[in-house]
């Protein structure tokens, strides 16, 4: 029997493959996978089907460092009338009455220990657009990020749009 | 991009489903054929290497199984064509379809690609015509071998380059140089695992094409058969143990935005079927005869079917938005060209002062109400604009735009012509009988 021998290990192989393959995939859909948000909230609907700008919500973005996130007042200053039987917009609603913010989970990050200085405004000023570093936000119903924010993805675009490459201009 | 943008039609919501089925359907027609084909040119030319550097040709042996292998790649001018280069072009007009009016950088290389395969499957074809059958007194062209070989691994390597960045659009718009575009280690892991996957095929060509009991079978001696079946099983197993470690790093080299839950499971479910092939190459290797041929050929093509679906699926999530934008577009001429069929039966449409009122009431007053602002401004401050203007006010409502920036854009109602005109009537308090008839009338 010992010819046989080689399907045990074989087994064992292809195993030990299939538990990297399982980790991976639980790995994915725990850290990698798109954040979930309290409400449903769409982009496609307000950015495509109604046609709003990015600006008209995200207002700080070609004046600050930060594009900024609207507070449910925002919201709430069209959907006191629209869309008011939907129970996502109810759930909008209870935040205004109880006076809370939402928390929304963060999609992009960049991560702060590598003491990187990064300006929205400079960047839309600059004529870059929103979709560039973002992706086609505006057809997404659950926004996921596009792009990985990692060093060689930023210089990559610097190095095509002729922008300096020297480290002060984005590690300060 | 835009050069090829010329060549395609806009897809609609149907049209790109229909694409996710040919895209499987054509790489289960190529991929395992071009992998075999790579496989066995790569394997024949070896062989021959080893054979010429053998000072006493006792036997004719490897020679002929250089020979056998090439007949299995390029049987005749036919199979070339049918699996390679017709399925090839196949695939270039579903990619280009997929990604109708993208930013991707690589759709100009990919007929390059097909180009050098063209002309390394031509190549092979001639080596295996400068071979004589039963491998005796033979003028072996090996520069033919090393061209066939050299054009195949790289032109194989830009069309799966070219696909593989399909699904990474983060760099879609980042770099037209091509040698910049193709150095990844995501193509390079992709190409091995081709190349890998094409060992495997060879080797399960061998014992398919040479041993399966419902093919008639050429006259063997015994010495030749075992060396065959020798030969292609331990290539098939040192494929099929190589594929799992190929397809590790692969995956982790895969965009994040590429990946979900499904395509690990499509994973593991090849690697459930690359096992069941080993264990019956263990069990062809350990019994003195060949067995399993038909069996482990058809195995392995599932494999390739898996890798298909694999492929497919990451291409729809890596492609998610840009399929959402193809599709919202084709929407938008739809309801565009409704709009339009409908002006043609305007003169049919009864004004109706009391369906006004019910559209205003039902859509219109969520956003409008006559003396208050509410998401959009109080109507009594705008609709003295169109006094006189029911036209005008018409075809507002139907396609609306940004007027004052104090207030978010409008969206388009979804309401009917006759609704439209039927409200525009009531907010204007028109008659409707100075309106039917004549296409709307100016209402004077």
């Amino acid at each position: 029997m010992k010819k046989f021998l080689g399907i045990p290990a074989g087994l064992g192989y292809f195993g030990m493959f299939a538990a990297i393959y399982l980790t991976m995939q639980w790995d994915w859909s725990s850290h990698k996978s798109p954040p979930h948000q309290p409400i449903a909230f769409s982009h496609k609907i307000h950015a495509t089907t109604v046609g709003l700008e990015c600006t008209f919500c995200h207002d700080l973005a070609d004046k600050s460092t930060f594009a900024g996130i609207p507070p449910v007042e925002k919201c709430m200053s069209c959907h006191k009338n629209v869309k008011t039987e939907s129970p996502e917009i109810q759930k909008l609603a209870g935040y205004w009455e109880r006076e809370e913010p939402m928390e929304w989970n963060r999609v992009h990050r960049i991560r702060i220990r590598e003491h990187v200085f990064f300006s929205h405004k400079r960047h839309v000023k600059k004529g870059i657009t929103c979709q560039q570093c973002h992706g086609l936000v505006q057809y997404m119903d659950e926004v996921r990020r596009v792009s990985s924010l990692e060093m060689g993805w930023c210089v990559g675009c610097h190095q095509e749009n002729g922008a300096s490459t020297d480290c002060l201009t984005c590690h300060q | 991009m835009e050069f090829f943008n010329q060549f395609m039609i806009a897809p609609d919501a149907q049209h790109l489903l229909l694409l996710r089925y040919l895209l499987v359907i054509t790489l289960l027609i190529h991929v395992p054929y071009m992998a075999m084909a790579v496989g066995c040119t790569s394997l024949s030319l070896a062989l021959n290497l080893v054979d010429r550097d053998r000072k006493v040709k006792t036997t004719p042996m490897l020679g002929r199984l250089a020979y056998d292998l090439m007949r299995i790649a390029v049987p005749n001018r036919v199979v070339p064509v049918l699996f390679g280069m017709l399925p090839l072009a196949a695939l270039w007009m579903i990619y280009g379809q997929w990604l109708y009016q993208s930013s991707v950088n690589t759709m100009n290389l990919f007929p390059a690609g097909v180009f050098v395969i063209a002309a390394g499957l031509l190549a092979a074809f001639m080596y295996k015509g400068t071979m004589y059958p039963g491998g005796q007194n033979r003028i072996v062209n090996l520069a033919l071998g090393m061209a066939a070989v050299g054009t195949l691994i790289v032109g194989t390597y830009i069309v799966i380059g070219s696909v593989v960045r399909f699904q990474d659009p983060e760099r879609w718009h980042m770099t037209h140089d091509p040698i910049r575009t193709l150095t990844s280690f995501n193509i390079i892991w992709k190409h091995l695992f081709f190349v890998m996957s094409g060992f495997a095929m060879a080797g399960c060509g061998i014992l398919y094409f040479f041993f399966d009991s419902s093919r008639r079978k050429p006259v063997m001696d015994p010495a030749y058969m075992k060396i065959a079946k020798n030969v292609g099983a331990a290539l098939a197993m040192k494929g099929v143990l190589v594929l799992p470690v190929l397809g590790f790093f692969y995956m982790v080299t895969t965009p994040i935005l590429a990946m979900s839950t499904e395509v690990y499971s499509v994973a593991i479910a090849a690697l459930i079927v690359l096992f069941i092939i080993f264990v019956l190459l263990y069990l062809v290797l350990a019994s003195p005869t060949p067995r399993f041929g038909r069996l482990t050929f058809i195995l392995l093509v599932v494999v390739f079917l898996l890798t298909g679906v694999w492929d497919q699926m990451t291409l729809v999530n890596a492609t998610k938005e840009h399929s959402a934008m193809l599709v919202s577009r084709a929407e938008a001429r739809e309801a565009k060209s409704k709009l339009e069929r409908e002006k043609l039966g305007t003169d049919a449409l009864k004004i109706d002062l009391a369906l006004g009122e019910n559209v205003f009431n039902t859509v219109c007053s969520t956003c409008h109400k006559m003396d208050e602002r509410v998401v959009g401004p109080p109507l009594n401050t705008v609709l003295p604009k169109y006094a006189g203007k029911y036209d005008e006010l018409v075809s507002y409502i139907q396609s609306p735009s940004k007027k004052d920036p104090e207030y978010p854009p409008m969206p388009a109602p979804s309401v009917n012509l006759l609704e439209i005109k039927s409200v525009a009537a009531f907010l204007l308090g028109q008659d409707p009988g100075t309106l039917q008839g004549g296409g709307g009338g100016s209402g004077h």
